[in-house]
Formats: structure tokens, sequence, C-alpha cells
């Protein structure tokens, strides 16, 4: 399984250990990670395994927001 | 003097004749002439009785024909009066339904474009918001918050596997 992990700023040793062992506990051993450093993220880390996507980044948030803000002008 | 009978007697048969005579030449062609003469006056004054009561009866013509003619020319003038009136009418009833429906576009119009200035300046200003945002966040975040984002982040993709 292909894992790739994005964050804007590296991750130090004891959050790479503790991402990558609850996810060998759930997926298996079989897998290859991959970090990516992107300052667009402002903040907080993209997690992707597979096609799943699991996205915390404050980026993504403000996003989010602006959606909803431009939504909320349309109604 | 003397009267003779005889002669008196001749001049009675002489004048009788003559009398006779010119009442056979002259009496009955004058009265004949006078006959026809009076005839022809009667036939004149029948043919202009009858010329009179032709024009007569002309003029009571022309008389009922110009009436009608007036008539009908009243009526032709009522009726393109009326007519007239009506299309009027119709045209400012035409012209009003115009204006309105004009109007009502113009209002709908600067409801629309009101609604869509709105929702433009809406988006906009959502989208200075977020830009404004993720300038001064990325600005104040430090390396301390950075790690404690990540640890958010990570715990949070720990309780979603």
């Amino acid at each position: 399984m292909q894992i790739t992990i994005t964050t804007a700023t590296p991750l130090n040793k004891s959050q790479r250990d503790r991402l990558v062992a609850a996810i060998t506990k759930k997926h298996g051993s079989e897998m290859t990670i991959e970090e990516i450093v992107d300052s667009a993220l402002i903040g907080g880390l993209q997690v992707t395994l597979g096609t799943r996507k699991l996205d915390t980044s404050i980026h993504t948030k403000l996003a989010t927001l602006q959606a909803q803000l431009k939504d909320s002008s349309h109604a | 003097m003397n009267i003779q009978l005889s002669q008196i007697l001749f001049q009675i048969i002489n004048f009788s004749v003559v009398l006779g005579a010119l009442s056979y030449l002259l009496y009955k062609p004058l009265l004949k002439i006078l006959d026809e003469r009076s005839e022809r006056i009667q036939e004149a004054q029948k043919a202009a009785a009858k010329t009179l009561e032709e024009q007569s009866r002309m003029e009571q013509t022309s008389k009922a024909t110009q009436h009608k003619a007036d008539k009908e020319a009243q009526e032709i003038i009522a009726a393109a009066k009326t007519s007239a009136t009506a299309q009027k009418l119709e045209l400012l009833a035409q012209a009003r339904s115009e204006a309105e429906a004009h109007l009502e576009k113009v209002k709908k119009d600067w409801v629309t474009e009101k609604a869509k200035l709105a929702s433009e300046m809406k988006q906009e200003f959502a989208q200075a918001v977020i830009t404004v945002s993720e300038k001064v966040i990325a600005r104040s975040i430090d390396v301390k918050t950075h790690q404690a984002l990540i640890d958010d982040g990570i715990d949070a993709v720990l309780k979603s596997l």
C-alpha cells in the first residue's frame, strides 16, 4: 500500500513512529511511505492511504470555510 | 222711298247665300284651326305639367338621395369616430401594457443585478478573508504550534483509522 504523508513542516521522529505504528497495526507492514513537506498546507497534515485521504490541514479547513461562505452568498 | 218686297227677299237670299258660303268656307276651317290650336295648347300644358311633375319628382329624388347621402356620411363619420376612439384606446392600453412590462423587466433586472452584485461582493469578501487569514495564520504559527497541529492531526488520523 502506498502511503503519502504531507505536512507544512517535517515530522519529528516520535510523530513519524506513532503514525507508522498505527498504520502498520491497521493495514500490515506491506507499505511504502512517502513524506512531503508543503508549506502551502500552513499547518496540520494530510495522509493518503491508497485511495483514502485524511486531511487536517489548515489550508483545507480554510478552503472549506471559503466554500461555505461562497455557498451562503448564493443562497 | 219704295220698299220692294222682291228686293228684300233677294237681299235675304243673297245674305243667306253669303252667310252659308262664309260658314262653309271660313267658319268651319277657323273652328278646326281653333280646335287644333286648343289641342296643341292642351298637349303643351300636359307636357308642361308632366315636365313639372318630372322636375318635382326629380327634386324629391335628389332631396332623398342627398338626405340618404348625408345620413350615410354621418354614419360613416360616426363609425370612423367610434373606430378611431376604439383604436386610440387599444393603442393606449397596448402602450400602457408595454410600458408596465418594460418597467417590470427593469425592476426584475435591477433585483437580479443587485443580487448578483451582492453575491459577487460576498464572494470577493470571502476570498479576501481567506487570503488574509492564510497569511496571518502562516505568519503567526511557530515551530511549536506546527508540531502541536501535526500531533492533533495524527490523533485525528488515528481515530479515523
